[in-house]
């Protein structure tokens, strides 16, 4: 009984002394916080979740929405697209002008823009060179095809730049948007970092680019200077959390303030219902498609593709796995877009129609492989659509892949099918030229290695006035829908959730966030 | 009972089959191996007739019935594309104890193979070879399935292949070890006495002599595959859907957790019951295989 005896009293001051240790270090904690928070001066931290990491910072190779977040938050674009209504508004810009046979724009710059972290003033020779280095073949960048058309940039003062087109192009101010290849880069910075500026962006937005830890977090600091006013917290904090429950714990439980580009249903479902949450949607200017690869027999006839159109239960889809989350996509313009027109060939639920279209082409009992990617939601509504398929007869299996295998697995043309979503500024061009047109492929998204709507995009590119402008993507979207290379699957719904102590934030159609117009209550 | 057939009952020798059914009932006298056999017999039985006991076709979407709740026509609920959950459990079964024969069955033939000739050989063989389970054995095994399962694309043979590679080091460092404590005994040498070749040595008197306590190790290591098949699955790195496994059905009622719990549960559930079917199993042979052991564990549970 002693021994015990011992042993407790033992076990007690041992515990005593981790709770005094435990004290210890919690009166410490907030002390070094109210130092650090002094140092900063206001100290205010707006913590946003991210579904995933970083990987490239540069606006000519970005390509993935969480880069896209970090940099839109960094870098201006001549022109920008207004958060709340998508109209093409000034940024970088003062004014511009277009010569009357519309192939030459000339920008006057706003004065007095400084790049971050001393990197000099705004000039038009960085903005030749954001746009130059693009263009240039041996950048490899992923953006080259969307300057088409663009033969030179010149600055003939340190404020005006030109930019000479070699044919009108009646979509060509949405290239020049801050989004990807519109946004501009600091010549000095790029040429004095080389391949370190793919993490380092210096750029002239409402923040710098402080720290990123892999796997972890990213941090941007305010930029005091910012030329449209100093952001409102003085503090952004990326927080990579992968999993959707958790984040909507973290949310929950205060730890993140926002959590942008919610996916679940369910998810959306509960953080709607919860108390001191506020959940915004909006449109996204996105499909998610199934892209048939028209290289590959039987895919390469018309009528097994509109079969399969058919055979798909994408209202199922929506209703039942997404619980009306999602939208129909006729198309894969969706409504968000001033071009939208829904009066395309519709491919409605039916089994029957289905079959009886194979039997047409003379097809029975295909093999068909779907390759999608293993996230969510893209590793699970193929499920339910390749059981549509075996319905009516096509052998379809599933193929989920990591996603880098993914990614070389669709870069390689060689697959079936594969589930792609061109997600970017609500231009036409961008979900339209991506998917349809000869040159997205190699390298690009067209891995329907579709070739059916060259002359009619190429006739949208150069119509003049918005009624041409109209019919003629109204054409474009007529003809794809008439070949389906590209089964729109659903049209994309952006949900994204905050605390009530975040307040002026708007959701854009963009699938990224932009947190500048934010402010943090309290 | 007369003195003729008492005679009679000494005279005739026990037959083979009366000798098993003797040792299997002396076998099943340990508590822990009959539950681990009755259970196991069970999943094999599920497994066996998954197809005809599913009261639906499990790959059967419905979308206009997703997440149902437990209702008679339903007993588990439905998935979020309208599939019946408990028929998924159950066909869940197969791949599960697939996984797990295959598993046992590739690693305790390789495991035994290079255990006992790294034990019996000696020498240098066994100096290399013991540097090699080593390595292994201090590679995380689930690791390296992640690595193998990458490289090799997510499918069943890779899972299989992946956890059976990680579990051979181990069957071969316990083969090993039981070999060396036979290899000196008196029967060893009077076999090579009369002149018996070593391979002959090894495969008539070593391996048989050293089988059971790896065989015990195997039926571990059946119910750590279990588990490191339904990690995988879990990951999206098992197999591909639509075929269920209770893996890949506790990762698609992950985010169902909250609202419909019953999907992830009861896969979790089933691989409980797996896992501590064989660990039982694996006790039980434990116990009695092992003469100094059996008195003293099996007995004193009842």
């Amino acid at each position: 009984m002693a021994d015990r005896h011992d042993r407790d009293g033992h076990l007690t001051r041992r515990h005593l002394l981790a709770l005094a240790g435990a004290a210890g270090a919690g009166a410490a904690l907030p002390l070094d916080f109210s130092k650090v928070v002094l140092a900063q001066g206001a100290g205010k931290t707006l913590r946003v979740r991210m579904g995933s990491d970083i990987s490239v910072l540069d606006p000519s190779h970005i390509f993935q929405i969480e880069n896209q977040t970090v940099c839109g938050h960094v870098f201006n674009g001549l022109m920008k697209y207004d958060q709340s209504t998508n109209k093409i508004v000034p940024d970088l810009a003062l004014s511009h002008t277009v010569s009357s046979d519309g192939t030459v724009y000339t920008f006057k710059l706003r004065p007095g823009i400084a790049f971050h972290k001393n990197y000099g003033p705004l000039t038009a020779d960085d903005v030749k060179f954001s746009f130059d280095r693009v263009l240039d073949p041996k950048g490899g960048s992923k953006y080259t095809g969307q300057l088409a058309g663009l033969v030179k940039t010149e600055a003939p003062a340190p404020d005006t730049v030109v930019l000479t087109l070699d044919k009108p192009a009646s979509g060509f101010m949405h290239k020049l948007t801050a989004f990807n290849q519109g946004w501009i880069v600091s010549k000095k910075a790029i040429e004095e970092m080389g391949e370190k500026a793919k993490l380092n962006p210096i750029g002239t937005g409402p923040f710098t680019f402080e720290k990123w830890s892999t796997g972890s977090e990213v941090r941007l600091a305010a930029n005091k200077a910012y030329f449209e006013g100093a952001p409102k917290f003085d503090e952004l904090l990326l927080r990579i959390i992968k999993e959707e429950t958790a984040a909507a714990i973290a949310l929950e439980k205060g730890e993140i303030d926002i959590f942008y580009a919610l996916q679940q249903p369910e998810m959306i479902d509960r953080l709607g219902k919860a108390p001191n949450i506020k959940v915004l949607s909006r449109d996204a200017n996105h499909t998610i498609n199934l892209v048939l690869n028209t290289t590959i027999k039987p895919l390469d006839n018309p009528l097994v593709r509109r079969a399969m159109a058919h055979a798909m239960n994408r209202k199922g889809l929506i209703d039942g796995f997404f619980k009306g989350t999602k939208g129909m996509g006729h198309s894969v313009l969706t409504s968000s877009f001033a071009e939208f027109t829904d009066d395309v060939p519709r491919y409605e639920y039916d089994p029957e129609k289905a079959k009886a279209l194979l039997k047409e082409a003379g097809v029975t009992g295909f093999k068909f492989e779907i390759t999608s990617v293993g996230l969510s939601p893209f590793d699970r509504i193929v499920v339910p659509l390749a059981e549509d398929l075996k319905a009516v007869g096509i052998e379809a299996t599933i193929k989920i892949l990591e996603r880098g295998a993914y990614t070389q697995a669709r870069n390689s043309g060689n697959v079936q099918s594969c589930i792609t979503g061109v997600v970017g500024p609500p231009d036409p061009d961008s979900p339209l030229v991506t998917l349809y047109a000869k040159k997205s492929f190699p390298p690009g998204l067209n891995t329907a290695r579709y070739e059916g709507a060259e002359d009619l995009l190429a006739k949208a590119a150069g119509a003049k006035g918005d009624t041409d402008r109209a019919a003629a993507y109204k054409a474009v979207l007529q003809k794809v829908m008439a070949d389906v290379p590209v089964i729109p699957l659903y049209a994309d719904k952006l949900f994204l959730a905050h605390t009530s102590k975040v307040e002026g934030l708007v959701q854009n159609s963009l699938f990224t966030v932009f947190t500048y117009p934010a402010s943090l209550k309290g | 009972m007369s003195a003729d057939d008492r005679a009679s009952d000494l005279a005739v020798p026990p037959t083979p089959w009366r000798q098993l059914a003797e040792t299997l009932r002396d076998h099943l006298r340990h508590p822990g191996l009959a539950i681990g056999t009755g259970l196991l017999a069970l999943l094999l039985l599920v497994a066996l007739f998954a197809p005809w006991i599913a009261p639906y076709p499990p790959l059967k979407t419905n979308m206009s019935n997703t997440l149902a709740p437990m209702s008679s026509a339903h007993w588990l609920g439905t998935d979020q594309f309208g599939r019946d959950v408990l028929s998924r459990i159950l066909l869940g079964t197969q791949v599960s104890l697939q996984v797990a024969f295959a598993v046992v069955a590739l690693s305790l033939t390789a495991g035994t193979l290079i255990g006992a000739i790294a034990g019996f050989a000696g020498g240098w063989i066994e100096r290399i070879t013991l540097v090699i389970i080593d390595i292994l054995l201090a590679f995380p095994g689930f690791l390296f399935a992640l690595a193998l399962v990458a490289a090799r694309g997510s499918s069943l043979e890779s899972v299989i292949i992946a956890v059976a590679i990680a579990f051979t080091p181990r069957v071969a460092a316990v083969m090993r070890s039981v070999v060396l404590t036979i290899k000196p005994r008196p029967f060893i040498e009077s076999s090579r006495a009369i002149g018996m070749s070593e391979w002959r040595v090894l495969w008539r008197h070593v391996i048989p002599n050293a089988l059971p306590p790896v065989i015990v190790v195997a039926t571990v290591s059946a119910a750590t595959a279990i588990l490191a098949e339904a990690g995988l699955s879990f990951l999206g790195l098992g197999v591909q859907p639509p075929t269920p496994t209770w893996g890949n059905i506790i990762a698609d009622g992950n985010s169902l957790i909250t609202t419909n719990p019953w999907i992830s549960l009861s896969a979790g559930f089933c691989i409980a019951i797996a896992v501590i079917a064989f660990n039982l199993l694996g006790d039980g042979l434990r116990d009695t295989l092992d003469p100094q052991m059996k008195r003293q564990t099996g007995r004193g549970l009842l």
